[in-house]
């Protein structure tokens, strides 16, 4: 986590509160993209992660007041923003949210990593980042949101917990088990690709 | 170390989290050791490589460019809105008034509680029927669910109640129930025509924001404002003060402004509480 920037974040923020729009769109580009992608790995739904990237910024116009900067870090308080609209969201459309298959939202990650020399190699990385991506989305979310947050986002397990308002204890004790489930489905995903059961099965696999 | 104790520490130790230095030798002195853990451990760290990929894979994703527009365009929506002159029949969007009233009804309840609880009760049963119905949005949650006067301001109050620090009555003053008022003294106070709080009409949020402020003995004060909105501070016989202790951030909730750099620190406020033991009216003192 970038902790060093100039201006701080404290400092958009207080000018933001005075009204600066500068200081405001300064803050939302230093900050929208993390939790685009908080969003987006905690539902697998691009919409649902414009929507709740837009709530938040909403949220920290509305009521800047309500940051404690002795409680942890900015971006800590609008990850933990952006966690509580996601999980609502997600409660609310739960019957709704088709979680993304491989083939749809694969996309962009093909289009990254297309530029390379072993096509072959560079397939089974993809297959494997694919097969991780939804492994991590068919975790319940007390889980799902400790990996996110400490393995995608980089946080520390102190971040973390002050972002989930949890103890620090829990967060550690939440990820080691996180890990341990995400590895118990991977295994059993390349065993039953290795018996040939072939792509179709992958993601019914993991949803299953 | 046994297997227990390398399974308890795997995950750290794959995710190259620090580790004491003694506990990640004999760490990885078990796995010289034991095939099962070595195994485990390479499956942990081929996890922590994985989920690395995963991150660089979605690095160049972030919000559609729309929103920033979209958003700007709500920022200055919301300054406009607090520069302009607020009127109580509400409007949808919130304005400075709908943001600031019930903040100040929350503080006065957070007062309430930390000054006595009963006189909460108290209040509810009391208050004339308007300003119950407005106190009640923000004070019934220990019972119930608020049905909420209006969707956007009762989450706000409710949350300021349960989140603001608990504010600490300085002992000295407390003990002693405070420094009793006589009418006169309660008069001089609340003036001929007390400080109340803006009118129904209309007023300015900069109004409420230059609060005067005056010279008490070494300190200088805030005028006394009341907290609750439309209290006449008139009909107050007899009173007394009890100096408290707040956070800096009660500050925004009577509309003052706030430096965001100090608004952990505490201040001291002085409450001016009636004979019936409601708070009835506040200033912050430096
Ligand atoms: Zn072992």
């Amino acid at each position: 986590m970038a902790t060093h920037l100039t201006p701080s974040d404290d400092e958009l923020l207080r000018l933001m509160m005075a009204g600066d729009e500068a200081a405001f769109t300064a803050l939302y580009r230093r900050r929208q993209a993390g939790v685009y992608r908080f969003a987006l790995q905690m539902s697998g739904s691009e919409a649902i992660a414009e929507d709740v990237t837009q709530e938040v910024f909403l949220a920290l116009m509305s009521d800047a007041t309500r940051f404690d900067s002795s409680r942890g870090t900015l971006s800590s308080y609008l990850y933990g923003i952006a966690r509580n609209h996601v999980l609502r969201r997600l409660e609310r459309d739960r019957p709704f949210v088709q979680i993304v298959d491989d083939a749809s939202e694969g996309e962009p990650h093909t289009e990254l990593w297309a530029a390379d020399d072993n096509p072959h190699e560079e397939l089974q990385r993809n297959e494997m980042i694919g097969r991780l991506r939804q492994a991590v989305l068919a975790l319940p979310e007390h889980y799902r949101e400790v990996v996110v947050l400490c393995d995608l986002h980089e946080m520390s397990y102190v971040e973390a917990a002050s972002a989930l308002g949890c103890a620090i204890g829990t967060v550690r004790s939440r990820l080691h088990r996180a890990r341990a489930l995400l590895l118990g489905k991977l295994n059993a995903n390349i065993m039953s690709s290795e018996e040939g059961a072939g792509e179709s099965f992958r993601t019914a696999r993991c949803f299953a | 170390m046994n297997c227990k104790n390398f399974e308890a520490i795997i995950s750290d130790l794959a995710r190259e989290q620090m580790l004491e230095a003694h506990t990640r030798e004999s760490a990885l002195l078990h796995i010289e050791e034991c095939a099962e853990c070595a195994r485990m451990i390479e499956d942990e760290r081929a996890l922590t490589r994985g989920l690395r990929s995963l991150v660089t894979s979605m690095q160049v994703m972030e919000a559609p460019a729309s929103l920033e527009a979209t958003l700007r365009a709500k920022f200055r929506e919301q300054v406009a809105a607090q520069n302009s002159p607020v009127v109580v029949q509400m409007p949808q969007r919130a304005s400075a008034w709908q943001r600031w009233y019930p903040h100040a009804v929350a503080a006065a309840v957070l007062l309430m509680f930390a000054i006595g609880g009963a006189s909460m009760l108290r209040l509810r049963q009391e208050q004339p029927a308007a300003s119950q119905k407005n106190v009640a949005a923000s004070s019934s949650k220990p019972e119930n669910k608020a049905q909420p006067l209006n969707a956007s301001i009762a989450p706000a109050a409710t949350d300021e109640v349960e989140e603001t620090a608990p504010t600490t009555i300085d002992k000295a003053d407390a003990a002693g129930g405070g420094q009793r008022l006589s009418r006169s003294e309660v008069a001089a106070i609340t003036g001929g025509n007390a400080p109340r709080r803006p009118g129904i009409t209309s007023v300015r949020k900069s109004d409420i924001d230059r609060s005067g402020m005056s010279q008490t003995g070494g300190e200088i004060a805030t005028d006394f404002m009341p907290v609750s909105y439309g209290d006449n501070l008139n009909d107050l016989d007899n009173g007394r003060i009890v100096r408290v202790e707040m956070p800096r951030s009660a500050l925004a909730q009577f509309g003052l402004p706030v430096n965001m750099e100090r608004a952990n620190e505490r201040i001291k406020a002085d409450v001016l509480i009636g004979d019936d033991g409601m708070p009835r009216a506040i200033r912050f003192v430096r």
